[in-house]
């Protein structure tokens, strides 16, 4: 390697260090490449799948797998649960976001139906808030499906 | 992870691709033979699933694993008798250490693309797109043996369009989660490496290797684009297959390769299996193909034969995908005539309003693309201004950038879904021409040529031709003559 090739790498390093102190390049640089080497260490200690699944999905998930767990214990496996829109559940619980039906439904292989949806009278199941929080509720016929709709509505 | 079963699946898919280069007598250098190999074998496998389906053969681990056995084995061996293997003898292998500077850039892209190949691997899907589409249809492939299967009975509402999509995301997280991880995604960094790597290699034959870096950084520093490296979605693998085809239809012009034209109708084809809009740009490019080959005096049967090859053999994936598979195989009714809208809500020009006021230069542009459009068009103009000219390819590439940024709004009168983000995420089909229209440019030339001679001062001088010598002789007059050696 001849001196003016060390020349050449030295006015490269001195461009590169000009490029990354650019605001939007030094943005990107901290915010999704330095930021890996933080990280990195916190999913090195979390490698199982279902942890994962937890940190890159988080309420939207976990909200669904503890309904589904609930309704395994508690019920038949096979019942469409009414789930409840979003300004009911997130005036009630901020951070929490409910999955649309095809997702949860990936999830955790439950059918959930929605007040928008064509099926919501044959929910056999619905989340409503009581006391102080978040809790599922056998339903038997259409009548108290419309009770439960209008429960949401007047939110 | 399953090392193995991803070791298998690399092995296969370089086996297909490059065997689909040999069948079309592609010839490229190793490092991009082996690139391209890579993507086309992906591209090959993201079929895969779908002809086992429609073919009523259920999807399950051995059958997709015989298939993609055979596959490899076919296109690999078919055309056995165009590869090159005296390029394989130890005696024919040139490998030249580069040099510190071009090492530094090689070090700091694999170090930029560390953290995504992490996410790719750590995390499962998480875009709403593909999470209410291609993964939950994939997953429940893996369950119930078939692309149409249970989820399509779960309530809709507005996930239809990512159900409907094209398999490409599909079939590949099937393909991974039954071979790799369940969590599938690691194709997408085989794909995003490969292409960087041809990327590098292309412009590294243009430009001198610290230029080849900047470009490189460039590209790989825009935000939203460095984002979709480990968010599993269309946008990306679309970005780069319809970048191939434009540069593959460019070396045919060179060379007038006829194979090479067949190639690039194939990357086409395979982009707009990703996502079928493409078809338009592709549509806008025959145009351009036509005034090329007229300049060239080919006769009108060729022109037109070549337009219907170009336009085509892409829709033929469009046919296979909607009025075969998702007519007779998916449990929905859609009608591709009912989506084409003449008087959408939002007018073309109103369209081109918005993505520039809120995507190019303005809204969200810095934070979606950084500097990059900036740098384009600043050495754009120092191009027009100051050195007023443009090569063959540099012409080229500013006519697709073109296509993409004039054709995008055009969408709105193909598909209700056409939204401001559609156009985000359409625009990044600019970006690869744009960098290879940079390595073209006469700024970035004429600058990588002065790197060249400050570098190698001595071979410079030795590659000028040297001025003739005088010499003098006397006539038969006695007059002296000068005479040039």
């Amino acid at each position: 390697m001849n001196f003016r090739q060390i020349i050449i790498l030295l006015i490269t390093c001195f461009v590169l260090v000009i490029f990354f102190n650019i605001p939007v390049e030094k943005a990107w640089l901290e915010n999704r490449i330095l930021v890996f080497n933080k990280n990195l260490i916190e999913e090195k200690e979390h490698m199982d799948l279902e942890d994962r699944r937890v940190m890159r999905w988080a309420s939207s998930y976990t909200a669904m797998v503890t309904i589904s767990e609930y309704i395994k214990k508690n019920q038949s496996e096979d019942v469409k649960v009414l789930v409840p829109p979003k300004e009911y559940y997130t005036k009630r619980m901020p951070g929490l976001i409910l999955p649309e039906p095809v997702i949860a439904y990936y999830f955790t292989g439950l059918r959930t139906t929605t007040k928008d949806c064509e099926d919501v009278y044959e929910a056999k199941g619905c989340i409503i808030y009581r006391g102080d929080k978040f809790e599922y509720q056998p339903l038997a016929n259409k009548e108290e499906v419309i009770k439960v709709l209008e429960a949401y509505e007047k939110n | 992870m399953n090392f193995w079963g991803l070791l298998f699946l690399i092995i296969t898919q370089f086996i297909a691709g490059r065997g689909i280069l040999a069948l079309l007598k592609i010839k490229l250098n190793p490092v991009q033979t082996f690139a391209v190999s890579m993507l086309s074998g992906v591209l090959t496998f993201s079929l895969i699933p779908m002809i086992i389906q429609l073919f009523y053969v259920p999807i399950t681990k051995t059958n997709v694993f015989i298939s993609l056995c055979v596959t490899s084995a076919v296109l690999g061996l078919v055309p056995i008798k165009n590869y090159d293997f005296k390029a394989l003898k130890p005696g024919n292998i040139k490998f030249s250490m580069p040099y510190l500077y071009e090492l530094l850039f090689m070090g700091l892209l694999v170090a930029l693309i560390i953290p995504s190949a992490w996410r790719c691997f750590y995390f499962p899907v998480n875009a709403r797109d593909v999470l209410s589409g291609p993964e939950a249809l994939a997953e429940y492939a893996i369950k119930e043996h078939s692309i149409s299967n249970s989820v399509f009975s779960v309530n809709l509402l507005e996930s239809v369009p990512n159900l409907l999509k094209p398999p490409f995301v599909t079939d590949l997280q099937i393909i991974y989660k039954l071979f790799v991880h369940p969590f599938g995604s690691t194709w997408l960094i085989i794909v995003v490496i490969s292409f960087l790597t041809f990327l590098y290699s292309i412009l590294r034959e243009r430009v001198h290797p610290v230029l080849t870096g900047f470009l490189m950084l460039f590209f790989m520093s825009i935000p939203e684009v460095y984002g979709y490296t480990y968010i599993v979605l269309w946008d990306y693998s679309n970005m780069i297959f319809f970048f191939l085809g434009i540069y593959f239809i460019y070396r045919y012009y060179d060379t007038k390769q006829f194979n090479i034209f067949l190639f690039c109708c194939l990357m086409f084809g395979f982009s707009t299996f990703i996502r079928l809009e493409t078809i338009v740009f592709i549509g806008l490019i025959v145009p351009l193909m036509a005034f090329i080959m007229w300049k060239e005096k080919k006769t009108i049967p060729q022109i037109i034969l070549n337009a219907a090859l170009i336009t085509g053999i892409p829709f033929m994936f469009y046919v296979v995908w909607v009025e075969i598979f998702v007519k007779y195989y998916l449990p929905l009714d859609l009608h591709v005539g009912t989506q084409i809208d003449f008087t959408p809500l939002t007018s073309y020009s109103e369209w081109i309003g918005r993505i520039n006021a809120e995507l190019v230069f303005g809204g969200l542009n810095i934070g979606l693309y950084g500097i990059f459009i900036y740098t384009f068009l600043a050495v754009l103009l120092i191009d027009a201004i100051f050195f007023r000219t443009f090569n063959k390819q540099a012409k080229f590439m500013l006519y697709c950038i073109g296509i993409i940024y004039f054709g995008l709004p055009i969408l709105a009168y193909i598909t209700p879904w056409f939204n401001i983000t559609t156009a985000k995420r359409g625009l990044f089909k600019m970006f690869p021409s744009m960098i290879l229209y940079m390595a073209n440019s006469a700024m970035v030339m004429r600058l990588s040529q002065a790197i060249k001679k400050f570098e190698f001062p001595e071979v410079t001088q030795k590659n000028k031709v040297p001025k003739p010598a005088t010499v003098h002789t006397v006539s038969t007059t006695g007059k002296k003559k000068k005479k040039k050696k």
